[in-house]
């Protein structure tokens, strides 16, 4: 498909407890790529296969959380036409100049329906991904995929008030395909799933009385035997897990395991392919057990009650 | 040869006849989590969800580092901290907070599985 707007979550700004175990459970366990502190000891990461400088950004804080959380657009005239979208969606939008984000461009900042931080961009220092543009081959070399072999960041879920508020911004405005949902036995939604690519969501939305929430950030793996591998790099390291099954919802074979701060992270692999044709899905939530975890059938207590 | 302990510490529910015999070096909440979850829930055992929080009645123990949300400076005085974040180093007698979130099917109006 030909995407024109908005490209991907580009970037989380995650809190953390305590940035020496952060920075392990990220760089040596995970294996993103370290990139850069800058002046506010902030730590930028990357996935090896990202071509942009970073997408996971680490600040240390007394409280465990979600900063903010970015899509990178396809250019600089997407974002006039998006500013325009949101002021006359109702939300007040700040416009901050390139460079005050590190090796980004100008950004839209705004505070979405469920109290979360918002920005879009265009442009960010495109570092690549290793093997170069000309005659690039096919693998980088030896020790860039490493530890849980992520490939990238691909989608986060949040929580708050008002989360059908974000479902209409985010297809009305940013143009998101609605993909799937769970519903109430009224048929209200209390999760919505929505896709601007051709996976079945890039980010997704809970109903949630407190605001500003973090579910999780979710990095894709690139096949089976890679979940296997980061599965079992997570039993080696006693990292607290979650759930090790598949979501009904999406399709993604998933591990949900926390980061040293409490931060649910989630590895996945799988999951159908999306088209704007596609029909919306619906779960009710009386059949929870198998939109959540569709090979267990058991949804642990935590999940859809604990956040950061 | 040293002789080998059961276990290093009890800890005792306060109000409640529940006891728990554990070792040094395993939080109150990995103790407690595989026979007394009716009285408290595990999220993240990394001490930032908040969601195992208890209040320390009596005993000397450790704390790790907690999300402040969840336990500020002045309730960490009064003895309150997240089991996940805590390891005992005495005998203790807890009291769950029973931040447990309601369960998922009652949230949801059904009733779970
Ligand atoms: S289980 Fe999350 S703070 Fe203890
Ligand atoms: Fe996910």
């Amino acid at each position: 498909m030909s995407v024109r707007g908005v490209l991907r979550l580009g970037e989380m700004q995650i809190r953390v407890l305590d940035m020496a175990a952060a920075k392990q459970h990220y760089g040596t366990r995970m294996g993103l790529h370290e990139m850069m502190t800058d002046d506010d000891g902030l730590v930028y990461y990357k996935a090896w296969a990202e071509q942009d400088h970073h997408s996971i950004v680490l600040r240390e804080s007394d409280s465990s959380g979600l900063d903010h959380l970015a899509f990178k657009v396809y250019n600089d005239a997407t974002l006039d036409e998006l500013e325009k979208g949101i002021i006359d969606f109702g939300i007040a939008v700040e416009k901050i100049e390139a460079g005050i984000y590190p090796k980004s461009g100008r950004r839209l900042k705004f505070t979405l329906p469920t109290g979360h931080e918002m920005h879009l961009y265009a442009e960010k220092v495109q570092v690549g991904n290793s093997m170069g543009t000309l005659n690039p081959g096919v693998l980088p070399d030896e020790g860039i995929v490493r530890g849980f072999r992520i490939n990238g960041l691909d989608h986060c879920f949040i929580v708050g008030p008002n989360a059908k508020q974000n479902l209409k911004l985010f297809t009305e405005v940013f143009d998101f395909n609605f993909t799937e949902r769970v519903c109430d036995p009224d048929g209200n939604e209390l999760l919505m799933f929505v896709s601007c690519s051709s996976r079945a969501h890039d980010i997704a939305f809970g109903e949630n009385p407190e605001p500003g929430l973090l579910h999780h950030a979710s990095f894709r793996l690139e096949n089976t035997q890679d979940h296997v591998h980061a599965a079992d790099l997570i039993g080696k390291y006693s990292i607290p897990v979650e759930m090790n099954d598949r979501h009904g919802v999406t399709q993604v074979k998933t591990v949900y395991y926390f980061d040293p701060s409490g931060n649910r992270n989630e590895v996945f692999v799988d999951g159908y392919l999306y088209y704007p044709d596609s029909p919306l899905l619906t779960w009710t939530i009386d059949n929870l057990a198998h939109a959540a975890f569709s090979q267990s059938l058991r949804v642990p207590e935590s999940f859809l009650g604990t956040y950061t | 040869m040293a002789q080998m302990k059961n276990c290093d510490f009890i800890i005792r529910i306060h109000d409640s006849e529940k006891k728990f015999a554990t070792r040094s070096g395993t939080s109150v909440l990995s103790a407690l989590m595989p026979t007394h979850g009716d009285d408290i829930t595990a999220g993240c055992y990394s001490g930032g969800c908040g969601v195992c929080k208890i209040q320390v009645l009596s005993g000397r123990y450790a704390t790790g580092v907690m999300s402040k949300v969840h336990v500020t400076d002045a309730e960490k005085k009064d003895g309150y901290c997240l089991a996940c974040k805590t390891m005992p180093e005495s005998d203790l007698i807890i009291r769950p907070l029973r931040k447990v979130p309601p369960k998922i099917g009652h949230r949801f109006g059904y009733l779970a599985r």
